[in-house]
């Protein structure tokens, strides 16, 4: 339509008009912004040091804030009903201040590895939990792009329920079957049976595919010479199920891994606050020396 | 009026099944009140064979009707509000307020906000029991300007001095009002204060609407009192006909003639619709003009939406829907206009569910409003214009279309590949508050639910489940319709549309429990949920044992400090609340995130 045939007379219900900013002009921004903060602690921790002040104090507590604010996302985002700015906002905050935090621990360091055994067990955990941050970044990034490609949308907490039902199913359509073909009944106690009651190993936990399922479903292709019409009816629908059972456990691997991951990213930040105060002891007590 | 029980086994009591008039709208209305009607207009004059043996229209005055004297001062209706009845003053005077007036000396308090502190404490500090509510009923908040049951009553003091003598219109005897807000659902566009003691008649929607489809001279009295009232307003308020002379809007309102399509009761069939065949659910859908016929007149819809199509080969290609203040036909107008060679209608317009449209003669367009848009800085659209954006549109069907992804939901299967399509078999134009969710982003860790449970007393106001699209779902959360069916019916006023925000929200202790509200939801979106008090008891009905059930469904977290909960809560910006009425937004929201 056209631009006059838009216009609307005026008492119409407002709906939610939101404010969009391109992502790609937001990472720019925020990155630019972290950029600059950085560039200016610097500048004034070589003006420190060139002031005979230890800078490591300054770049200490910068850090020791930094880490404060990037905890602070948790808490966040129990909070959802404050106008705290929305948790996404956070988030991406936290993602830069993340990528800035390591940069300040190099500044804390003077660039160097640390050498005292306790340093060096929190500076591996602070690179660790970076590390899992980076990690995690990615897969919040991949694991959405990959779910949303499987025709099969599923909540976490459904799967195991809908997995029970399709075992019952798929034992129910065999067991009909076998009445008049032994070689589906075969080959469900040989191939599919397994495949429905094993759970997944930890390989494909951490990289999930469907080559397992694209094996049974050639394996069952196989069989379609032994079989009538009647019985290719069964077999599709055994494809069908299995194909069913490997998108529900592709969601379960993609979003499990989700949790995990959050899990020991939270662990690991109290695991490493725990070490930053003892740190903080150590050095306020050891100052003079 | 509860229906009466027939006969009882042990395992259950067998009633009549609940009929139209089970509920009368006034339960003072009396025979007598039914004969006093009958002899004044318009009522006298109604040919009483018109009216079918189940809907006679003695019955429609006793059930549909209601009298209610007011005092002067007092208000009837209040602009925007939402109202479901008529009015035919009886005896005595009206002002219609002619100017808007505050929100604070119409009566209308803003909802409570919940302070940051309550706010903070619903969120850390969830409740144990889901759904608990205080065993004793807290006060009924008031929803409209007059409470029957209570008696109480919002009056302005020196409406003359409020007003002006040139702020207001008087109404007297034998003359309507708030008939269009109670057609269309529509909120009211005019206090109308009593200017002296009074008596008016209420006609509730459903009356109103069979005394029209049966009266024809109601129904064209009706269509008169709007083009005299409202429709010059209308006119005046579409802004391409803003420098039109007030000769010219007098000219084009006595030549406008009103239509309605479709069903008032969509939802009740939507449904059942949804099961049919695309090709099928198209063909049922009443024609406002179709592609190929002489363009008559330029249409303005009204109210409700309009399927814009083109004929593709032996189906028909959806390439728009047009929602209230949209215009179909100015191209070929335009065109037929200038040009010796004269072109009939490019596309077709549909109604989807109940659509009012005008329709301005094709000369009276070109006698008054084509001459002034020439005129005008705005360029005129041309039939080039218009062939290429059908070309485009019909392309971009597919170049949206981004992935393989079979939806899990019937209906929306092969041949519907485009969202526009999609967003209208799904009837999802109607929200003005979608939510959305982009697949692409969303990690499903469900912290959009887990705040609204915390907003909510522990109970999210939605499941992420829905309809998916182009990796887009759309969640089955209240989305706060322009044409909000689920207000139709409720017995006690409990749901209705915040004037303010547009919000519909549950007024929760007015919410009796009927379930009419989630019946009438197309969507499924509001869900009746048993109550609790704060010790984990369910409440029950004392009278009947059966627990005490409320209706509940997204409120936008109204009055709450941060709304929505949803929204903001989403740490990968993968969740909005969008208005889907306008087919732009969403676009708007997906270019600039899907190319990053």
């Amino acid at each position: 339509m056209t631009a006059l045939s838009r216009r609307s007379p005026g008492n119409q219900i407002s709906g939610n008009r939101i404010p969009v900013i391109h992502f790609r002009t937001r990472r720019v921004r925020n990155a630019v912004l972290a950029g600059s903060a950085l560039l200016l602690l610097s500048v004034w921790l070589a003006y420190e040091s060139a002031s005979l002040t230890n800078p490591a104090w300054t770049s200490g507590w910068v850090l020791g804030s930094v880490i404060l604010f990037l905890t602070a996302l948790s808490a966040r985002k129990r909070l959802a009903c404050l106008p705290l700015f929305p948790v996404s906002t956070w988030v991406q905050a936290h993602i830069h201040a993340g990528w800035a935090s390591v940069v300040l621990l190099a500044l804390h360091v003077g660039w160097h590895w640390p050498n005292g055994v306790f340093e060096q067990t929190l500076a591996a955990l602070f690179l660790l939990l970076a590390g899992s941050g980076i990690w995690g970044l990615w897969l919040t990034r991949q694991s959405p792009k990959q779910l949303a490609k499987l025709p099969l949308e599923v909540r976490y907490e459904e799967i195991r329920d809908r997995r029970r039902r399709l075992d019952e199913h798929v034992h129910r359509v065999v067991l009909q079957s076998a009445e008049s073909t032994g070689v589906l009944a075969d080959f469900h106690l040989e191939v599919t049976a397994p495949f429905f009651g094993r759970s997944r190993g930890l390989s494909y936990w951490l990289w999930p595919g469907s080559a397992t399922r694209r094996r049974i479903e050639t394996e069952l292709s196989l069989l379609d010479r032994y079989l009538t019409d009647s019985q290719r009816q069964v077999a599709k629908q055994l494809a069908l199920a299995v194909r069913e059972r490997d998108d529900l456990d592709f969601h379960q691997a993609v979003q499990g891994r989700l949790k995990l991951w959050l899990f020991a990213h939270i662990a690991m930040t109290y695991s490493l606050w725990a070490l930053i105060v003892i740190h903080v002891i150590l050095v306020h007590a050891f100052r003079g020396a | 009026m509860a229906p009466e029980p027939v006969r009882s086994t042990n395992n259950a009591v067998i009633q009549r099944r609940p009929q139209r008039w089970s509920e009368p709208f006034g339960v003072r209305m009396t025979a007598s009140d039914v004969e006093r009607l009958l002899a004044i207009a318009p009522f006298r004059s109604m040919d009483r064979g018109r009216f079918p043996k189940l809907v006679p229209l003695r019955g429609l005055l006793l059930n549909d009707t209601r009298v209610s004297r007011y005092e002067e001062g007092e208000i009837i209706i209040r602009e925007g509000d939402y109202g479901h009845s008529a009015f035919l003053i009886l005896s005595g005077e009206v002002d219609v307020s002619l100017r808007g007036l505050p929100p604070r000396v119409l009566g209308r308090t803003s909802g409570r906000q919940q302070s940051w502190w309550d706010a903070f404490l619903s969120s850390v500090g969830a409740p144990r029991v889901r759904e608990a509510r205080d065993a004793t009923p807290t006060e009924r908040e008031t929803v409209t300007v007059r409470d029957e049951e209570r008696g109480a009553r919002v009056f302005l003091q020196d409406v003359p001095g409020l007003l002006g003598d040139d702020g207001r219109l008087t109404l007297g005897a034998g003359e309507f009002f708030g008939e269009l807000a109670a057609l269309s659902r529509t909120p009211r566009t005019a206090t109308v204060i009593a200017k002296g003691p009074c008596e008016l008649l209420e006609i509730r929607w459903q009356g109103l609407r069979d005394l029209l489809r049966h009266d024809p001279a109601l129904r064209s009295h009706i269509h008169e009192l709007y083009r005299s009232n409202a429709l010059r307003v209308h006119l005046r308020e579409t802004a391409w006909l803003k420098d039109l002379s007030d000769e010219a809007v007098r000219q084009i309102a006595d030549a406008t003639t009103f239509e309605s399509y479709g069903e008032f009761d969509w939802h009740h069939d939507f449904n059942k619709e949804r099961s049919l065949d695309v090709r099928d659910r198209i063909a049922t859908e009443p024609v406002i003009a179709r592609e190929g016929d002489y363009p008559d007149g330029l249409i303005l819809i009204r109210s409700g939406f309009a399927r814009l199509s083109v004929q593709y080969d032996d189906g028909h290609r959806t390439l728009e829907y047009l929602g209230k203040g949209r215009v179909f036909g100015l191209e070929e107008l335009v065109h037929n206009h200038r040009s010796v060679d004269q072109i009939p209608w490019q596309r077709s317009l549909r109604a989807l569910g109940y659509v009012d449209v005008l329709r301005v003669p094709t000369p009276v367009v070109e006698r008054w409003i084509l001459p002034s848009l020439e005129r005008s800085t705005e360029r005129l659209p041309s039939l080039d214009q218009l062939r290429l954006s059908i070309e485009s549109r019909g392309s971009r069907g597919e170049a949206t279309v981004r992935g393989p992804r079979p939806s899990p939901w019937s209906g929306d299967g092969e041949g519907v590949s485009d969202r526009t399509e999609f967003l209208v078999e799904h009837r999802l134009l109607n929200a003005t508050r979608a939510m959305v969710i982009d697949l692409d982003r969303c990690t499903r860790c469900d912290d959009c639910v887990r705040a609204c449970a915390s907003t909510h007393g522990n109970n999210p106001r939605f499941n992420r489940v829905g309809p998916i699209h182009d990796r887009l779902m759309f969640v089955q959360a209240c989305m706060h319709c322009q044409d909000p069916v689920c207000m139709i019916g409720c017995p006690t006023g409990a749901i209705g549309r915040d004037a303010d925000s547009g919000v519909i929200t549950i007024n929760d202790p007015s919410c009796i429990g009927c379930g009419t509200c989630a019946n009438s939801c197309p969507y499924h979106n509001i869900t009746m949920v048993e109550t609790f008090d704060r010790q984990g008891r369910p409440l029950v009905d004392d009278a009947t044992s059966q627990p005490i059930v409320k209706a509940t469904k997204c409120d936008f977290c109204h009055g709450r400090p941060s709304a929505p909960a949803c929204q903001n809560a989403c740490p990968h910006d993968a969740l909005v609340r969008i208005d889907l009425t306008e087919p732009t937004e969403l676009d708007r929201w997906l270019s600039k995130r899907r190319t990053a």
